[in-house]
């Protein structure tokens, strides 16, 4: 019954521009400012609509008659049914929150098919450990605390540990994965530009945790396959 | 009401327990408002512990460290992390509220006492107990220190090998015993001894939003408990549950965990909610704008609490489909929320607001919810969510639900002060807190939104950070400054307020307000009754055929 497809969604890119797609920190900042734009517009609209109200109807401010039956001691809630005001406003957050996850959602499609789509993706193993990630390519090459990566092309990670619950993830890189023993997770970047990016775990592992990173080196395209086809040789 | 009081005379009044001065009738006692105040009493001590915790992880904070610099290594800082979440949750939060439903709930719905006063106690001596043995965990090579999630298989003597450790997980394990016992008094008590006329859906609201957390705690505790009985099989006997040689161990203990720990958010921030709710209601002068809606969010949100734990796992593991139907429950939960932030909201509309101190926390609460909400949103989008995860960003946002369930205790320790104090306390000490608690507290948390991508549990973080992270430490120290004038405002309050006399707000309406401060042993003499529409004491000797030594 869960096993429904997505794929529907996928099929024409015309829908898909609507979402944001492309890299992960672009899908991220995109996302992320329309929120931050939403949510402080609604924050502050609603704030500032509670203190003028609480400031209006203060004690003491009787400029309009009071005809209103307030609450007595003792008495039983009435049965007064003054929900309609409340279910209006409910509707309207309601269509406002679910546009915006629904929104959201075509790119939650876009990222989690995305490595699958493609050809060519360099795929590399990460595993960690108690305080460190151990990076393993496609020809078995090894390394510890430096990933390299070529640049404008996806890469893909398959993630896991080795011994505790770990949490691989990169913030310049926009993207973030458990380590979990006996398990493997995939997540995957596409980096725009070279540079040096940081990388850490996310996850509470242990003594050394404040003090489990990684670098993440992308590399020009010829660069990386350079590297590549050498790093076999030397030490 | 006076008449009351003075049948008995003195000392036959008290049941032949000793006087409140002494220290025999606090471990004696069966009471439950006075099980309420030592509820009340003992949780602000674990507020002070848990306190003093988060002001070591601020000045650890106050710039990002090296291994061994600061204040503490980062083993300490691991320990003091995990308990600090540990004792503000469970040892803090919880038992605060449930002070107030202790003495208030039993008082609103019209009952005598709790359904099972000795099972009452008990439950106050467990959790009592469970809390000293955390302490004592500190002290015996370290406490636990894999965060207050206790996620497998760090959980394990293989990675945290410390006897500490395992005081930690059985102090856990007692608390849920504790817990479990309560709420089956609670359930008992407000299903069925409810005074005639006081149905269910005419309940207080307070006592509405305890009936609920106590459901959520029966199902949720349960969960709890069977994860801690098999770690504690696994640290004491050797078993291997969890181990990380068995691969699924670390998503069992998720599960389970997440399974109890979405609806303890709940449980701790509803009976915040309830007192919002009559605070606003008394000091607006205005009756909660649909009431009806409110109650059905309520009980909407208590049974969809226990459909939406795998939001705290969209990176470990769970397939499209899964996060996709999580997602949506999720999104589903926030609704009923809005309703009833609108709901009060309205309720200040044509009201006669007067700005006391309870009122002040109450406002200031929902408005730190407000804020608290919108960020939730964030998070509810699972592509914002995989970048947040585990950064200050969550951090900052359950600290404005968290602790903005705090402001609203906090409005309701100051609302119920008079009757349970008999005494007033200081009003303009009162708004002094007030102003200091709202500063300290968006200068504490505020600048976790801006410095977001700060790792969570973590004590290095980049250098531009670090404006943000001084600010907070500066709001912490506020925050802190607001709870010791809270704490010399009753202290002082307790010999030196005013008379309270029954009800010193002008538009109270709950039962507890028509007894005297505070009430007397037995809470009345005769019975309450609803039966006519409004409250009236009925006296005891109408229905007498004999029955009198039926209960001793």
């Amino acid at each position: 019954m869960l096993g429904f497809s997505f794929s529907f969604l996928l099929a024409g890119s015309s829908i898909l521009q609507i979402f944001p797609t492309g890299s992960r920190n672009f899908i991220f900042d995109r996302i992320f400012f329309i929120f931050v734009l939403l949510g402080t517009i609604v924050g502050v609209i609603v704030i500032a609509y509670m203190l003028i109200q609480a400031y209006r109807y203060r004690e003491g401010s009787a400029t309009k008659k009071d005809d209103i039956d307030r609450p007595k001691l003792g008495e039983l809630p009435p049965r007064t049914d003054d929900g309609s005001k409340l279910l209006k406003s409910l509707l309207l957050s309601a269509v406002v929150v679910i546009a915006l996850v629904v929104w959201t959602y075509g790119s939650l499609l876009y990222v989690e098919a995305q490595p699958a789509q493609i050809d060519g993706a360099l795929t590399i193993e990460v595993e960690a450990y108690q305080f460190g990630f151990l990076f393993t390519y496609p020809d078995g090459y090894q390394s510890t605390g430096v990933l390299r990566a070529p640049v404008d092309r996806v890469t893909v990670l398959k993630i896991t540990s080795r011994d505790v619950l770990h949490n691989f993830g990169s913030p310049d890189l926009r993207i973030k994965s458990d380590a979990a023993p006996g398990q493997i997770s995939e997540t995957w970047f596409l980096a725009e530009s070279t540079g040096t990016y940081d990388s850490a775990c996310y996850e509470l592992c242990g003594a050394g945790h404040s003090y489990m990173k990684a670098d993440i080196i992308i590399l020009e395209n010829s660069e990386f396959e350079l590297w590549n086809t050498t790093k076999n040789n030397g030490s | 009401m006076n008449k009351i009081m003075q049948t008995d005379g003195g000392h036959s009044e008290e049941h032949g327990l000793p006087p409140m001065s002494s220290i025999k009738r606090w471990l004696v006692t069966t009471n439950h408002k006075d099980i309420g105040i030592l509820y009340i009493v003992t949780s602000l001590f674990f507020l002070v512990m848990g306190g003093v915790l988060a002001l070591l992880i601020r000045l650890q904070l106050w710039l990002p460290r090296a291994p061994g610099e600061g204040l503490l290594s980062a083993f300490a800082y691991n320990q003091s992390v995990t308990a600090h979440g540990l004792i503000m949750v469970f040892w803090f939060l919880s038992p605060f509220a449930f002070g107030f439903a202790n003495y208030i709930v039993p008082l609103q719905i019209g009952a005598k006492d709790l359904a099972f006063p000795r099972l009452n106690a008990l439950s106050y001596w467990l959790y009592l107990i469970s809390g000293i043995l955390l302490g004592i965990s500190f002290f015996q090579g370290g406490t636990f220190n894999g965060g207050w999630t206790v996620y497998a298989p760090l959980n394990l003597p293989a990675f945290t090998p410390q006897v500490g450790a395992t005081s930690a997980v059985l102090a856990l394990f007692i608390f849920s015993v504790a817990i479990t016992a309560g709420s089956v008094n609670f359930l008992t008590t407000i299903h069925r001894m409810r005074a005639k006329g006081m149905t269910l859906l005419n309940m207080p609201l307070f006592t509405w939003t305890i009936l609920l957390t106590v459901w959520m705690m029966l199902f949720a505790f349960a969960a709890l408990l069977a994860a801690l009985m098999i770690l504690s099989a696994d640290r004491i006997l050797g078993t291997t549950y969890f181990s990380s040689t068995g691969t699924q161990g670390s998503l069992l203990w998720t599960h389970l965990f997440w399974f109890f720990g979405h609806p303890e958010v709940y449980i701790v921030f509803f009976p915040a909610l309830g007192a919002m709710a009559e605070i606003f209601q008394t000091f607006t002068g205005k009756r909660i704008v649909g009431r009806k809606w409110f109650i059905a969010a309520l009980v909407l949100v208590t049974v969809q609490s226990f459909v939406v734990w795998m939001h705290h796992m969209f990176l470990t593991g769970i397939n499209l489909e899964i996060k996709t139907i999580i997602m949506i429950t999720t999104i589903g939960i926030s609704l009923p929320f809005d309703l009833m932030v609108f709901a009060l909201i309205y309720t200040l509309i044509k009201g006669r607001i007067q700005f006391t101190t309870p009122f002040l926390f109450a406002f200031g609460g929902l408005i730190l919810f407000i804020i608290g909400g919108i960020t939730g949103v964030f998070l509810g989008a699972v592509v914002l969510d995989y970048e947040f995860r585990g950064t200050y960003w969550v951090v900052a946002h359950f600290h404005y639900v968290m602790v903005g369930g705090v402001t609203g205790l906090v409005a309701a320790i100051y609302y119920w002060f008079p009757k349970i104090t008999g005494r007033m306390y200081d009003e303009f000490l009162g708004k002094v807190n007030f102003v200091l608690y709202f500063i300290g507290f968006n200068l504490l948390y505020f600048p976790l939104f801006i410095a977001w991508e700060t790792p969570r549990r973590v004590f290095t973080y980049s250098p531009s950070l670090i404006p943000w992270h001084q600010m907070a430490t500066i709001g912490g120290l506020i925050l802190a400054a607001s709870f010791v004038v809270m704490l010399y405002n009753f202290f002082v309050s307790l010999s030196r307020g005013e008379e309270a006399g029954p009800c010193p707000w002008k538009y109270a309406s709950t039962l507890e307000w028509a007894l005297p401060s505070p009430p007397p042993l037995e809470n009345w003499e005769g019975t309450p009754t609803y039966e006519n529409g409004k409250l009236e004491f009925l006296p005891d000797n109408i229905k007498t055929d004999g029955g009198e030594s039926i209960h001793e």
